[in-house]
């Protein structure tokens, strides 16, 4: 909404209209849908990330409530906004998306899981920073059993990296 | 046994490397003098030391019902697929007929038992930089986990890239093999950093150009960034342009950990298979010491 209100200004100040237009990548459409999607979960882990390393102070209910809005884009919110044949070059989404349709949807329900984990682990804040990662000692893959909101973090930046990982268009930046 | 190989790809071009059309093989490089002598190996350790080479990343269990080591993965690159194999300790399938002797080769001179050059889609260009203790540490957990039968299927190579011998070539250059040795001047954090990044982590795999029909990495470009058209590419991390772009050494290390930028997007591609597997199990010093060292490069070598 933001944004669209931001374009008509550009447009009644001439001139910018195209700027903005091309900050958008010039989707429209569900593809342009799916992207503010992403950027929307972007602009909540941002500010859990922040509070997760302390540079911002930690606030419990608000990090449950960010977390249940990445919540709430997941699963078919999420699948709904790529429907077949929707394909759009100018995206980075990528063709195998359609291609493996399950594994697809089957991440996006992860992060469903990972993002209600995390609201679960928000009244958990986490230890001092030298309380470290899992202890590699476990099998070299050992995760603590009580999840604080550190590791509840860290997975749900694994639940959105595992999807990018296949199905996003690599950044040649 | 059945195997699972899912389409997915580990998109490491890498190693194209290969000296295409040089067909005199060479001798490998005068070995680096080690003693292992005294040291004594511990799984657990050698677990952590998996995790942060990324032995883990490449050998992890591929498909419901396989095993850590067991091999598989499919990866990527210009030369064609190569096919993790399997290193458990089974004694036909896995490595499990292997003295430590022939393990240590591998990993610092990229030599096979019977004395065959390894592509280095297996990056011993880095490991040659193992710490001893880290070698010693890694058989032990290599050793431990349990035999699995089968093998993976062989590598899918373009035909230019079959020539095993050719890589010789590649490796009297690419190959400086030894433990590094400490910067003097610098401090304790940084030189583990350093160790890290240039040896085990071996970040320059995606993140150095690379030049020339080899795909030698170009070290007066370190870290400027992969190319493309050789293999996986990996942004620019030098100092300059992680400042540029508002990185903090905080930002790195936590990136490292949780897979998420300072924007709050999520690394893609191959990066998030290196954390995924890899880094988000490394210590806050192990990180810190990682990050520590991108934020204080050297000027060009």
């Amino acid at each position: 909404m933001k944004r669209k209100l931001l374009a008509w200004v550009a447009l009644a100040a001439g001139g910018f209209a195209v700027a903005v237009a091309v900050a958008d990548e010039g989707l429209t459409g569900v593809a342009k849908e799916r992207h503010d999607l992403m950027e929307g979960l972007a602009g909540a882990i941002q500010p859990m990330s922040a509070m997760v390393r302390g540079s911002q102070p930690y606030d419990a209910d608000r990090m449950r409530e960010l977390a249940e809005r990445i919540a709430d884009s997941g699963g078919d919110k999420l699948t709904s906004l790529f429907p077949e044949g929707s394909y759009d070059p100018a995206g980075e989404a990528l063709p195998a998306i359609w291609e493996d349709w399950d594994r697809f949807t089957t991440l996006a329900g992860n992060l469903v899981d990972a993002a209600n984990a995390m609201a679960a682990a928000a009244d958990n804040p986490p230890g001092p920073p030298s309380a470290g990662p899992p202890d590699p000692a476990a099998g070299g893959g050992g995760e603590p059993e009580a999840m604080d909101a550190g590791m509840a973090l860290v997975q749900l930046g694994m639940s959105c990296g595992a999807c990018h990982d296949d199905f996003r268009k690599e950044d040649d930046s | 046994m059945p195997r699972c190989f899912p389409g997915r790809r580990l998109a490491l071009g890498v190693l194209a490397a290969l000296a295409g059309g040089i067909a005199a093989a060479q001798d490998s490089n005068e070995t680096a003098a080690r003693d292992y002598s005294g040291l004594t190996g511990d799984a657990n350790r050698g677990f952590y030391v998996a995790r942060m080479a990324g032995c883990i990343t490449c050998h992890r269990a591929v498909g419901e019902g396989e095993s850590l080591f067991s091999g598989g993965l499919p990866i990527e690159s210009r030369a064609g697929t190569f096919i993790v194999p399997n290193i458990t300790p089974h004694p036909e399938d896995g490595i499990g007929n292997w003295t430590f002797e022939d393990f240590a080769r591998s990993l610092t001179e990229g030599l096979d038992p019977e004395g065959r050059h390894y592509y280095p889609v297996y990056p011993y260009p880095f490991y040659t930089h193992l710490a001893s203790q880290d070698i010693v540490d890694l058989w032990e957990a290599v050793k431990s986990v349990p035999p699995v039968a089968g093998r993976a299927p062989g590598h899918r190579l373009r035909l230019f890239y079959r020539m095993r011998g050719a890589l010789g070539s590649f490796k009297s250059r690419a190959l400086k093999p030894g433990e590094l040795t400490p910067v003097d001047g610098r401090s304790e954090q940084w030189n583990r950093g350093r160790y890290l990044a240039e040896g085990p982590a071996h970040c320059g795999v995606c993140h150095t150009p690379r030049v020339g029909t080899m795909g030698l990495r170009d070290l007066s470009r370190r870290y400027q960034g992969g190319v493309e058209k050789i293999g996986s590419n990996g942004p620019d991390i030098t100092t300059a342009t992680l400042e540029a772009n508002g990185w903090t050494e905080g930002d790195l290390a936590w990136s490292l950990r949780s897979g998420i930028m300072p924007d709050g997007d999520a690394y893609g591609s191959s990066m998030a298979e290196v954390v995924q597997h890899g880094t988000r199990y490394l210590s806050n010093a192990d990180l810190a010491a990682i990050a520590n060292y991108f934020f204080n490069q050297p000027a060009v070598e």
